[in-house]
C-alpha cells in the first residue's frame, strides 16, 4: 500500500488535524465526523466542517465512550444516504462493523470517506478519566506501550484484538510500525490515492510497516488463546452461566451499545417475545428456592445467537455493563467459535455475506444427527 | 396469551377402538375441559364420520364456538373435512386445528396407556394455546393460466396430452429423445391380447402431432421449473438437432449415406442406428437429429458432411447450440416412465459378456415383426434359430441383499408373452421359464400365462438360476427347481432375462427442479398411496405412468387420463384459491436489514425503498417461514405461525404435572 | 407425579412434508417407539428459530429433536439447508457454554422412512436418558 510519510515532531495531534483541515479546505469533503474532545476531556462524536475547527478533534484518543461510530454512521445513512460529502474518522474496529452495518442495509457508504486510524488499544472510559486526572495525556501512554511493548491497562478486547489497523477503508492514520515523530497516511483505495495527490503528497510503501503489526498480532494471538481457553473453563456449564449472569440487572445496556443490534426494538424487550415463565411457579425446586434466571440467560443466549456470527469483538458490551460482568468473555468466545465454522471474518469485505443470510448446499454436515 | 371470552370446543375421535383402544379419551376430555377458553369437550366413536361432522356443526352454532380443536388422526387426512365442516358452521376454517393423538400417540404407544393418554393432553393442549391466536383467513385469490405442461413422451405423456388438449386446453409436450412413443414403440407385441403397439399406438402418437392444442418439444428437456399451482414458469430446453427441422422432411436420404454406425438406442443395442438418424420409421417428429458425440463432422469441425450433400431440402446445418423457450402453465403432469436395468450388473449370468444372453427389451425387438432380424428369432451370436431358449424372472427384482427389493410387476406377463411368441415363431424349439412366484393379477392375465403353460407348452420351473457358462455354442444354465428340490443343468441357445424395472435415469435431477419428492427406490412420491395416487404433494403437479411405479400399458393409460382429468378440473376454473399462510411485515418493527430478502427462495420478498422495510408478495409466498426463522427481529412472521405461538406451544409441550 | 427413574421431556420440531409424514407412516405402521417425544407440526425445518429450541431447553425440555427432508427433497426447494444453519450456530453455542449441545438433535428424515424415524427417536430417548435432566434446569428440580 502506497501512502504519505509525515513528519510530526511531538506535535502529533496538530498535525493530523492540520492534515483534516486541507480535506476541507481543498473541498475533498464537506464534513468530517470524528471524535471531537469534550470539555471533560473525554471524546464524543461530532461534525466538523470549518477548517479552522479542527483542533477540536481528537482521532487518536484511546477510549470509545458511548456508541461506536458505525453505529453513528448508521442513525445517519440508514433512511437516505447523505447528500453532502462526509469524512468519516473511524477506529478499526468501527470499519468491520460499519461493513457489516453495510451488508444489513444500516448503513450507506454514498458520499462517505472513510479515514481509518490504528488502534493499538482502548481504556475503559473511567481508567481514561483517571489517567486524565493524574495529568497524562492518554496517547502518549499508548505510544510508550507500543514501544515499550504490551500494556495492561487497556480493555480487554482491546488486549486480544487482532486488527489494530484498519482493513477496509478509503484512508489510513497510521502509527504502528512508524518510527517515532512520524505518522503514516496510507491510500487504500483509488479515492484515497487522488485525495493524497491531489493534496501534493509524495507516495511511497512502507514495508517494515507490516512487518511490525505481523509482530504484535502473533503476540495476541497467543494472549487470545489463552484469553479464551480460560473464558470457556470459567463459562463451562450451567453453573459457570448462573454465577456469570447472578449480578445482571438485565438493564440491556450491553445490546443498545452492541453495533450489530440494529433491530428498532430487541426481539428480547419486545411483546412478541413476552418471556414469562409460568413453568417456574409448577416446578419443585430441588433446593427450595429457584434463581429467576432462565430470562437472563435466554436473552444474553438469545442474542448471542443473533449477532454472534458478524459480532466484531470491539468489547462495547462489556465496557457498557453497569455491574462490570466481564461479557466480552462470553460475547466473543460464542462470536469466535461460530465465525470459524463458518470462516467467516466480519468487516473484511462488503461483498461477503453474512452466515445469516445464506447457506451452501455442501456444508456443515456434522451438525446433522 | 389467554382472551376474554374464548369459546373453544374440543372433540376427540375415538377412530373406533385405533385411538380409544390405547388412549383414555374420557380422562383427555375431562382434562381439557378445565383448560381456559375450553367450553365444551367431548369424544365420539368416528369424528369424521357424518353424524361426527354433524356434532361439531351443532355445537359450534349452540355453544357460540369461536375455535374448535378436533383431536384425531394426522391433518394430512382430515385437516380440510373439520375446516369444510366447521365453515358450513359458520366458522372461519382457519379457526380449526387439528391435534394428531392417532399416528403420533395411540399407534405408536400401544399398550402404554397412561403415558398416551399424557401425551394426547399435552399435544391437543398446545394445540389450543396455537389456535388462540389463529386468525380467521380467508384464501389468497391467483389467477390461473388455462396450459399443461406434460414432461415425458411415451404414451403416459401422450394420452395425457391428448386428454387435455380435447378438453380445450393448451398442452405443452416435452419429450427428451428424438422421437415420443417411449417404451411402448419398442415392444414386439403387447399382453394380453398380442395387438401389435405400432398398430394401437402409433395412430396416438400421429394424433398428438396433428393437434392444434399440442405443441410437442422433442429431442428437448426441462431446464428450470418456477412458481406454483396455476402459475408455473417452464424453461424448457430444446437441445441442438444440427438439422433444420422447418426444412426437414424425414425422406431419410441423410440416414442411407451416413458412414457412422452407432448402437441403435430404440433397437437396444442388438442393431446400429447412424449418426444422423430418425429413431424408428413410425418416428414423431418425423425429422432427423445428429448425434454430435458421433458424428465425423461434429466431433472433427470439418470433413464427411455426406449427409448434407446427399439431403434434397439442405435441411442440415451443423450449427446451433438449440435454444430455451420459457413457457407458462397452470399444472404439469410428469410421466417419466422408467429404464430397465442396466448392462453389466449380473456378471453371473454373463449378461453383457455373452452375445446370447439378453434382456428381455432386446428379446421384444427380437420379436417385432419391424425389428432387425424381422420378426425371425435368431441368435445375435451366429444367426440361428435358437432351439432351446430359457428365460429367467426376477433378475434384480424382489433381492433386498442385491438389488431392488421391489416387485418388478410387468415381468411375469411379458414373460409369458415373450415366451408364447417364440412358440409360435419357432414351433419345435423349446422355452423355459425360472420364476419365483407367478403373479398374474389383471383382466385376462391367469388365462394368459395359463395358456402359455398349456397350449405353448411353455416349461415353467420354479426356482432361480445360479449361473450361466458358454459351453462351446451353447449355454449351460444352472438352475434349481424348488418344487421337486432338484439342480437342473439346461444346454440353451438362447437366455433372456426379464431385468429390474428402474426409474426413469434423471427423474431426480427433474424431481429436484419441480419440487416434488421421490420415495426410497426413486420413484414419484405420491400425495397419499390410496386416497391422492395421481398427484404430488406439491400443489398442480400430477403424476402419471411408471414414474410412480411401475405399471403396464392398461394401467399407465388409465392413470394418465386420470392425471388428465385432474389437471382439466383443476385448470377449469378462472380463479384459484391458495393457501393464506403466507409471511406478513409488521413494518413498525421491520429495520429493514434484508436478511429475509437474502433468503427467500422465491423472491417473494423485496425492500421497500422509501420505507426501508420488507414486503411480501403473497402470491409468490409459498409459508416455509425461513424468512421468519432468520428476522432477528421477529417482524416478519408466518400467519398463524407466529412465534408467540409457537413459544405458547413449547410452554404447553414442556408443562410439568 | 414423583417417579424412581428420569424420564425425559423431548420436544420435536417436525416438517410437514417429509419428518412428519414419517412419524405418521410410523404410527400407521405400528412402530413402537417411547412416548417421551412431544412433537410441534412445522412447514418447514427452514421456519424452525434457533430460539424456539433455546427456550424450549430453558422450559424444560430435556431433549430437542428437529427433523426435515433430506437434502434436495425439501418441499421449500432448500429450507432444510436454511435449517442446517440455525442448527449449527444453536449448536455451536450451546458446545461453547458447555450446554450439552447433544441435547439438540438435527436429522434429514424422508416421506418414506417411517421406521426409520421410530428407530432415531428411540435411540435420541435413550440417549437422553442417559444424559440425565438437563443441565438449564436440573439445578432447580427434582428429578
Amino acid at each position: 500500500m502506497r501512502g504519505a510519510l509525515l513528519e510530526t515532531g511531538e506535535e502529533t495531534r496538530r498535525t493530523i488535524n492540520n492534515f483534516l483541515s486541507r480535506l476541507l479546505q481543498e473541498k475533498m469533503v464537506d464534513a468530517i465526523l470524528a471524535p471531537i474532545e469534550t470539555s471533560t476531556g473525554l471524546v464524543t462524536p461530532g461534525f466538523v466542517t470549518n477548517p479552522e475547527k479542527t483542533h477540536i478533534i481528537d482521532v487518536l484518543a484511546p477510549v470509545i465512550p458511548g456508541v461506536a461510530m458505525a453505529t453513528v454512521v448508521s442513525q445517519i445513512t440508514h433512511e437516505k444516504p447523505v447528500e453532502k460529502r462526509l469524512g468519516v474518522i473511524l477506529k478499526p474496529c468501527d470499519i468491520r462493523a460499519l461493513v457489516e452495518l453495510v451488508k444489513f442495509q444500516q448503513v450507506n457508504l454514498e458520499n462517505i470517506y472513510l479515514i481509518g486510524v490504528d488502534c493499538y488499544g482502548t481504556y475503559p472510559v473511567i481508567k481514561y478519566k483517571e489517567i486524565l486526572e493524574k495529568g497524562n495525556l492518554p496517547v502518549e501512554n499508548v505510544f510508550e506501550a507500543l514501544n515499550k511493548g504490551g500494556e495492561t491497562e487497556f480493555r480487554d478486547s482491546c488486549k486480544v484484538c487482532l486488527n489494530p489497523v484498519p482493513i477496509y477503508s478509503d484512508l489510513c492514520i497510521g502509527y504502528i510500525g512508524i518510527e517515532k515523530g512520524k505518522l503514516f497516511i496510507e491510500a487504500r483505495t483509488e479515492k484515497g490515492e487522488e485525495f493524497l495527490r491531489k493534496l501534493g503528497f509524495k507516495l511511497l510503501e512502507l514495508k517494515e510497516r507490516n512487518r511490525a503489526v505481523a509482530e504484535i498480532l502473533r503476540e495476541r494471538e497467543t494472549k487470545r488463546e489463552k484469553y479464551f481457553g480460560e473464558a470457556e473453563k470459567e463459562l463451562n456449564g450451567m453453573e459457570g452461566i448462573n454465577s456469570f449472569f447472578e449480578d445482571c440487572i438485565a438493564c440491556h445496556n450491553c445490546m443498545e451499545v452492541c453495533p450489530i443490534c440494529f433491530c428498532k426494538e430487541c426481539f428480547f424487550d419486545s411483546d412478541r417475545y413476552s418471556y414469562v415463565n409460568q413453568n417456574y411457579l409448577e416446578w419443585n425446586p430441588l433446593e427450595g428456592t429457584v434463581p429467576m434466571l432462565q430470562a437472563k440467560v435466554q436473552f444474553h443466549v438469545g442474542r448471542a445467537v443473533h449477532m454472534a456470527s458478524s459480532c466484531v469483538h470491539c468489547g462495547l458490551c462489556e465496557q457498557a455493563c453497569p455491574q462490570d460482568i466481564a461479557l466480552y468473555k462470553l460475547f466473543g468466545l460464542i462470536a469466535r467459535n461460530i465465525q470459524r465454522i463458518f470462516n467467516y471474518t466480519p468487516g473484511r469485505s462488503v461483498e461477503e455475506k453474512p452466515p445469516v443470510q445464506e447457506f451452501k448446499e455442501e456444508e456443515l454436515k456434522e451438525f446433522i444427527g | 396469551m389467554i382472551k376474554v371470552n374464548e369459546r373453544i370446543g374440543v372433540f376427540i375421535c375415538h377412530c373406533g377402538l385405533n385411538i380409544a383402544g390405547t388412549v383414555n379419551v374420557e380422562k383427555v376430555a375431562e382434562e381439557i375441559s378445565k383448560c381456559k377458553g375450553v367450553v365444551h369437550a367431548e369424544h365420539y366413536i368416528f369424528m369424521c364420520s357424518d353424524p361426527g361432522q354433524e356434532k361439531v356443526r351443532q355445537t359450534i352454532k349452540e355453544k357460540k364456538l369461536d375455535g374448535v380443536i378436533v383431536a384425531a388422526c394426522s391433518p394430512d387426512l382430515h385437516e380440510h373435512t373439520f375446516r369444510s365442516a366447521a365453515a358450513s358452521a359458520g366458522l372461519n376454517p382457519y379457526r380449526v386445528e387439528i391435534a394428531n393423538i392417532r399416528e403420533w400417540v395411540a399407534w405408536p404407544h400401544e399398550g402404554k396407556g397412561e403415558e398416551a393418554t399424557e401425551k394426547a393432553i399435552k399435544i391437543i393442549d398446545a394445540a389450543i394455546e396455537k389456535l388462540r391466536d389463529n386468525m380467521a383467513l380467508l384464501p389468497v385469490e391467483v389467477p390461473v393460466t388455462k396450459k399443461v405442461l406434460v414432461i415425458g413422451g411415451g404414451i403416459a405423456g401422450i394420452q395425457a396430452a391428448l386428454d387435455c388438449a380435447d378438453a380445450g386446453l393448451d398442452v405443452y409436450l416435452v419429450e427428451r429423445g428424438q422421437s415420443i412413443g417411449g417404451k411402448m414403440a419398442q415392444l414386439s407385441e403387447t399382453f394380453p391380447t398380442l395387438d401389435c403397439p405400432q398398430c394401437i399406438e402409433t395412430p396416438k402418437m400421429t394424433a398428438v402431432a396433428q393437434h392444434p392444442k399440442i405443441h410437442l418439444y422433442a429431442y428437448s428437456e426441462i431446464e428450470d421449473v418456477n412458481g406454483y399451482v396455476g402459475n408455473f414458469k417452464v424453461k424448457i430446453k430444446r437441445k441442438p438437432t444440427f438439422v433444420d427441422w422447418d426444412k426437414c422432411t424425414g425422406c431419410r436420404e441423410c440416414m442411407k449415406v451416413c458412414p457412422v454406425k452407432v448402437p441403435s438406442e430404440y433397437e437396444r443395442g442388438i442393431a446400429d442406428r447412424k449418426a444422423i438418424y430418425i429413431s424408428f420409421p413410425q418416428a414423431v417428429p418425423n425429422k432427423a437429429v445428429i448425434d454430435a458425440e458421433n458424428c465425423i463432422r461434429m466431433k472433427y469441425g470439418k470433413g464427411c458432411g455426406l449427409c448434407a450433400k446427399n439431403c434434397p431440402s439442405k435441411a442440415i446445418t451443423f450449427e446451433g447450440n438449440g435454444s430455451i423457450e420459457e413457457v407458462k402453465v397452470g399444472a404439469i403432469i410428469v410421466a417419466t416412465g422408467f429404464d430397465v436395468m442396466g448392462v453389466n450388473s449380473f456378471g453371473e449370468y454373463g449378461y453383457g459378456k455373452y452375445k446370447d444372453v439378453l434382456d428381455a427389451l432386446q428379446f421384444e425387438r427380437l420379436l417385432a415383426p419391424a425389428g432387425p432380424t424381422s420378426g425371425k428369432v435368431l441368435r445375435p451370436s451366429d444367426g440361428r434359430e435358437p432351439k432351446e431358449v430359457v428365460f429367467v424372472q426376477c433378475v434384480g427384482s424382489r433381492d433386498p441383499d442385491n438389488w431392488h427389493p421391489y416387485c418388478s410387476k410387468i415381468c411375469c406377463m411379458y414373460i409369458a408373452k415373450q415366451a408364447m411368441l417364440y412358440k409360435h415363431a419357432v414351433p419345435d424349439g423349446q422355452a423355459y421359464v425360472f420364476y419365483i412366484d407367478i403373479r398374474a393379477d389383471g383382466k385376462g392375465y391367469e388365462e394368459f400365462v395359463h395358456r402359455a403353460m398349456t397350449e405353448d407348452g411353455v416349461i415353467y420351473l420354479r426356482g432361480k438360476v445360479g449361473k450361466i457358462v458358454e459351453e462351446g455354442d451353447k449355454l449351460r444354465v444352472y438352475g434349481v427347481d424348488t418344487l421337486t428340490g432338484r439342480n437342473v443343468v439346461i444346454d440353451a441357445d438362447l437366455v433372456v432375462l426379464a431385468t429390474a424395472v428402474e426409474p426413469s435415469k434423471g427423474i431426480d435431477d427433474l424431481a429436484r427442479k419441480l419440487r416434488i419428492q421421490l420415495d426410497q427406490d426413486g420413484w414419484l412420491s405420491e400425495a397419499h398411496l390410496k386416497l391422492r395416487p395421481l398427484e404430488s404433494l406439491t400443489s398442480g403437479i400430477f403424476i402419471a405412468g411408471a414414474a410412480q411405479y411401475i405399471k403396464d400399458i392398461t394401467d399407465t393409460v388409465s392413470q394418465a387420463s386420470g392425471a388428465a382429468a385432474k389437471a382439466i378440473a383443476l385448470l377449469s376454473r378462472d380463479k384459484l384459491e391458495k393457501e393464506p399462510i403466507v409471511a406478513t411485515v409488521d413494518e413498525e418493527v421491520c429495520v429493514g436489514c434484508g436478511n429475509c430478502v437474502s433468503i427467500c427462495t422465491y423472491n417473494a420478498v423485496e425492500l421497500d425503498p422509501e420505507l426501508k422495510v420488507a414486503r411480501v408478495n403473497e402470491g409468490l409466498c409459498e409459508g416455509c417461514g425461513a424468512c421468519a426463522a432468520t428476522c432477528p427481529s421477529g417482524a416478519i412472521q408466518l400467519i398463524n405461525n407466529t412465534k408467540k405461538q409457537i413459544f405458547e406451544m413449547i410452554t404447553a409441550l414442556t408443562r410439568r404435572d | 407425579m414423583e417417579k424412581d427413574y428420569f424420564e425425559p421431556v423431548i420436544v420435536g420440531f417436525l416438517c410437514r412434508w417429509c419428518a412428519a409424514a414419517a412419524a405418521d407412516a410410523a404410527g400407521t405402521s405400528r412402530l413402537h417407539y417411547p412416548p417421551n417425544i412431544r412433537p410441534v407440526r412445522v412447514n418447514c425445518s427452514g421456519f424452525i428459530d434457533p430460539v424456539y429450541i433455546l427456550r424450549a431447553l430453558l422450559e424444560g425440555a430435556d431433549g430437542v429433536f428437529v427433523a426435515g427432508c433430506r437434502p434436495g427433497d425439501c418441499h421449500y426447494v432448500d429450507g432444510n439447508l436454511k435449517a442446517r444453519r440455525r442448527i449449527a450456530i444453536l449448536k455451536e453455542t450451546l458446545k461453547t457454554l458447555g450446554l450439552e449441545d447433544q441435547r439438540v438433535v438435527f436429522e434429514y428424515i424422508s416421506t418414506s422412512e417411517g421406521s426409520r424415524y421410530a428407530e432415531l427417536v428411540k435411540k435420541f430417548t435413550e440417549k437422553i436418558r442417559g444424559l440425565g435432566p438437563s443441565p438449564l434446569k436440573k439445578k432447580f428440580l427434582t428429578v
